[in-house]
Parts: structure tokens; sequence; C-alpha cells
């Protein structure tokens, strides 16, 4: 029979172990701290890393990356309060050819899978990381990368909708107050309405000689203000 | 260097030696890593099935994550494409795709049942790295656990119980299935590695709170609470019970930092564990992080002692007869 060492686990005596580690036991040593400074490594590397541990992240991706042991900033922490830990969602609107109506629906596919209220699966959290990435790359104004995410969401909803063109939106979901006397002017009691909507980025794609174009639009934030009082002054 | 210099290295040496060689080696009994296979292997078949809706949508030449937006994405990375291997890269039509998802899942229901473990384990974990690697941008914290319950699940004879290489065995008159079902030092390595893997999860979620002002301030829950599109259910009824709020977020701090401490104290263990059960089932409601909730118990569930497993075990009707249970 097994006695119960300190973390509970049982362990075998000597004696009666049906099978002792006979040498070795260096070599799985090694290999064990070996892993063992890899995940520490990668875990301590997650939220913010110093030049140190960049590097040593360099180094070792291409064992934490192929078996995945890198979390790879994944918000463990859930939220930090910021704006980017708001609810984020996308809007594909398909500009239909030959008129100027517009088309205005949630990913996936569907509003109907949001509809049906499944909030604990895996593949609403998806599209949800999705636009969170979009939001992420947009603040730090990485073009290059909400134009890829942006091109690749437009050409999925056009493929289904046999449209040529479209503007992908990324919205973020702003947050009530817990006291709603905090609530700032025009913000409404009822959490859902549109006026906690802000949009963080916003581009128009359109398919043009074989492949998808992206022309990312201005928002609101980034237009510089058109200072009136001096252009009069200057007449 | 004076010989009492000497004298204590020497005896640092040999009890940091022995504890090392006891911590990892003293053979153990593999009963909890069979239940870990259930659970891994539920938890995974639930995440791959997932992808049922959208698998050509999201995987497909022209889907969302085609082959061509991923090297977009990894940009400089997608050079040393090896790290990222995906067996869904080479199904290039829509029907392959398909082939390739039910050839998974069948490994995964051959995991779960135990069925050649030994090889399904290891094929159950590139599976499951196939679908990761294929959609990093929508990985959360679910995968990077599920990944990390697998590869350790490989280490050790998690099919020596409760699965049909046992029944096999048993019924074919063999004592052992290749060695297994007796206690064992690669049991206590992978059993080992969970444990301490888990805890680091548990070390990284408490301190990158610590980097949140919202957390200092007890108002994460609140925040949380307030997030209309992924909150499950909706708990703002609690708005005027500040103090409740903001003891639930000091309380889950606490716990997230206490945890890998006093883990490892016998006496306290089944307390933590019982606390860890109701924090995580009460953070599922209110974020709707259920899979990340259940993957976190049931790595938390490689503390259990053996003896929990074995009455476990017993209790199952028919267990006896049908997997040869201990």
């Amino acid at each position: 029979m097994g006695t119960e060492d300190q973390s509970g686990n049982s362990v075998t005596s000597k004696v009666e172990s049906p099978e002792p580690i006979s040498g070795g036991t260096g070599f799985v040593s090694l290999l064990l701290l070996i892993h063992l400074v890899c995940v520490g490594v990668a875990l301590a590397s997650n939220l913010h890393r110093s030049s140190l541990q960049a590097r040593l992240m360099e180094v070792l991706q291409p064992y934490l990356g192929s078996v995945n042991l890198d979390p790879d900033f994944t918000p463990y922490h859930l939220t930090q309060g910021q704006s980017l830990d708001d609810d984020h969602f996308l809007e594909v609107e398909v500009v239909g050819s030959g008129s100027k109506a517009a088309t205005m629906r949630e990913l996936p596919s569907g509003s109907v899978e949001l509809e049906q209220g499944n909030r604990w699966g895996f593949a609403r959290r998806r599209y949800r990381r999705l636009a969170y990435a979009i939001a992420y790359h947009a603040r730090s104004e990485n073009d290059h990368l909400t134009g890829i995410l942006a091109r690749a969401v437009a050409g999925l909803v056009l493929d289904q909708e046999d449209g040529r063109q479209a503007i992908v939106r990324c919205q973020q979901h702003e947050s009530q107050p817990r006291r709603l006397d905090e609530l700032a002017a025009g913000f409404p009691e009822d959490p859902v309405a549109e006026q906690y909507h802000r949009k963080v980025y916003e581009a128009d794609v359109w398919f043009a000689e074989g492949s998808f174009r992206v022309q990312k639009r201005v928002t609101e934030e980034e237009v510089a203000p058109v200072d009136r009082t001096k252009k009069t002054s200057g007449r | 260097m004076s010989q009492d210099h000497v004298n204590y290295w020497n005896l640092l040496n040999q009890r940091t030696g022995r504890s090392w060689n006891r911590f990892w080696f003293a053979p153990s009994d593999p009963l909890p890593l069979c239940f870990l296979r259930l659970a891994v292997g539920l938890l995974s078949l639930a995440y791959l099935f997932s992808f049922n809706h959208d698998l050509v949508r999201l995987f497909a030449a022209d889907g969302l994550m085609s082959t061509e937006t991923m090297e977009a994405i990894r940009g400089e990375a997608a050079i040393q494409g090896w790290i990222y291997f995906s067996v869904l890269d080479l199904a290039t039509t829509p029907g392959i795709l398909w082939m390739v998802h039910v050839v998974s899942a069948l490994i995964l229901i051959l995991f779960t049942l135990g069925v050649f473990t030994r090889t399904t384990s290891v094929l159950s974990l590139l599976v499951v790295l196939s679908y990761i690697h294929r959609q990093p941008v929508l990985t959360g914290p679910f995968e990077p656990v599920l990944s990390m319950l697998l590869l350790y699940l490989c280490l050790g004879p998690c099919g020596a119980y409760l699965s049909v290489d046992r029944w096999r065995a048993a019924t074919q008159g063999v004592a052992k299935v290749g060695g297994e079902g007796a206690a064992c030092w690669t049991a206590t390595v992978s059993l080992r590695l969970i444990q301490l893997h888990c805890v680091g999860f548990y070390l990284l979620m408490g301190l990158s709170k610590l980097a949140g002002q919202v957390w200092w301030e007890g108002a994460a829950v609140w925040v949380l609470m307030s997030q209309v599109r992924s909150r499950p259910i909706d708990l703002t009824f609690l708005r005027e019970q500040r103090f409740v709020l903001e003891a639930w977020t000091h309380a889950i701090v606490a716990f997230e930092l206490v945890f890998p401490v006093l883990v490892w104290k016998p006496l306290l263990r089944p307390l933590l564990l019982g606390l860890a059960l109701v924090m995580w089932i009460l953070l599922a409601l209110l974020t709707g992080l259920a899979g990340f909730g259940l993957v976190m118990l049931v790595a938390s569930a490689a503390f259990l002692p053996p003896k929990f497993y074995q009455r476990l075990a017993q209790r199952c009707p028919g267990a006896d007869r049908l997997f040869a249970m201990v």
C-alpha cells in the first residue's frame, strides 16, 4: 500500500515499488528543469515584458509555440477597467450593387446565433476575440493587421451575400457605471442603448481585379478639429 | 572556504536532491491521471465540436482564417511555419476539411475511452494544437490550459484504468498493460507537472490582476457584470450592494494568490479545492467563461488525493466489470 506524501500523492515505498526509476534521474531532472524554466518565463511574460523576457521568449518560441505553452498576452486578468476590456463587436454593412440601401448585420453569419443567447459556448467567444483583436490593433494603429482582419471578415460576408463592397466596423460597447446618477449626459439608463456604442475602427472593403482591397476610414477621434475662429480672423 | 561552508553546501545539496527525487520520482498510483484523461478528453471533444457550425467558414481556402490570412497575421513568425503546424493546412477543399474534422473527433473519442491510449494521447494533442494554431487571434484563456493538460497526459500512463486498454488486458488475462496499472514514477512526473503548471496559471491570474486599478478599488466585478454583450446572466440587481461587489472582487484576487502557496498543505487542500469550485462557478456566471472555468477545475483536480479517486471509482456502477477497475 502507498503512503501519502506532503502533497497528497500516494507514494509507494521503495521496497514495494513495482517500477522504481533506475538511473537516468539526472537526465530527466535536467529536462524537467529546462521545461519548468521555459514555462516560468512564458507565464511571467504574459502581461508585460522586459527586454530580457522579450529576448528569452524569442529564443524559446520554437518550443513554447509548438505546444502552445505561451499564453501570448491572453488577458487572464479578465479586465483592467480599460476601454479595451469592454465588449467589442463587429458589423458588416454590405453595400448592394445598384442600390443605395445597405444591409447591416452582425457576425457570425448571423445575429440568429447571438439572439439564441448561447453565451457559454466557445463559438461565440471566437468572434468576440476577433473584434477584440481588431480593436487592439486599431488602437495601436497597426493598419497592416487591422486591414488583413477586415479583409478576411468582409470577404467572408461578401462571399455569402454575393456582394462586391462592404463596410467593416468594429464597435466598443461601453460599460455602464455602477451608480446611475454618474451617467454622462445623453446616456440612457438602458445599458444596451445605441449611445453606448463607440466606433473603434471602420474600413471600406471592395473586390477589384481579383482581390479584396481595404481602405481604412478615419474615425471621429482622428479628425483634426477645424479652428474656425482662426480662419475668420485670417480673412 | 572553511569546513563549515563545505558542510553547509553538502547538506544543502543532499537534502535538495533527496526532496527533488521524492517530489518527482517516487512512484504513484496513475488513477488520478485516468480520471483527468476522461475529463480532458470530454473538454477537448466539446472544443472540437464547437467548430462544427463554423468549420468551413473559418478554415476553408477562402475562409476567415485561411492559410493566406494566417501567414499575413504571423508575419515574420510564419517563416518558422513548422512551429505552428496544423493538419488543417492539408485540407484544400471543404470535403477534405470535414474529413479531417471527423478523423480528429474520432481520435479524441478513442483517447477519452482509453483505446491505445499511449498513441491516441499524442495524436489528441496534435489534433487540438492543429485547431489552436490555425486561429491564434481567436483563442482565449481556455486553450493554453487545455494544451498543457493534454501535453502532460501524454507523459504518464493515463490509460491504466477506466479504459478500453485496461478492459482488453483484463479479458485477455494479462495482469498489466505494458507495465501500466501499477504505481510508477512517470505517473508522478505527469501529475506533478500538471500541479505546478496549474499553480503557475493561478499565480499569473492573481499577479496580473494586481496591475489593474479596478481590482484594487474593488470595482472589477462590477465592470465584468456590466458587459452586456458577454455576460451570460444579468446580475446588475447587485448594483446597490457595493460591499458585496467589492468583497467578491477582493476574494477573487486573494484566492488566486493564496491557492498556489497553500494548496501544497494537505490540511488546507480540501478547503481550497472547495473554494475553487465556488469561485469558478461564480466567475462563469459573471463572465460566461464556462469552458475556462471547467478546464481550470480539471487542472485543480490534479491536487485531489488518490484515495478520493479510489472512492469515486468504487462508486461507479458496474465500473469493475466494464473497465476492470482497481
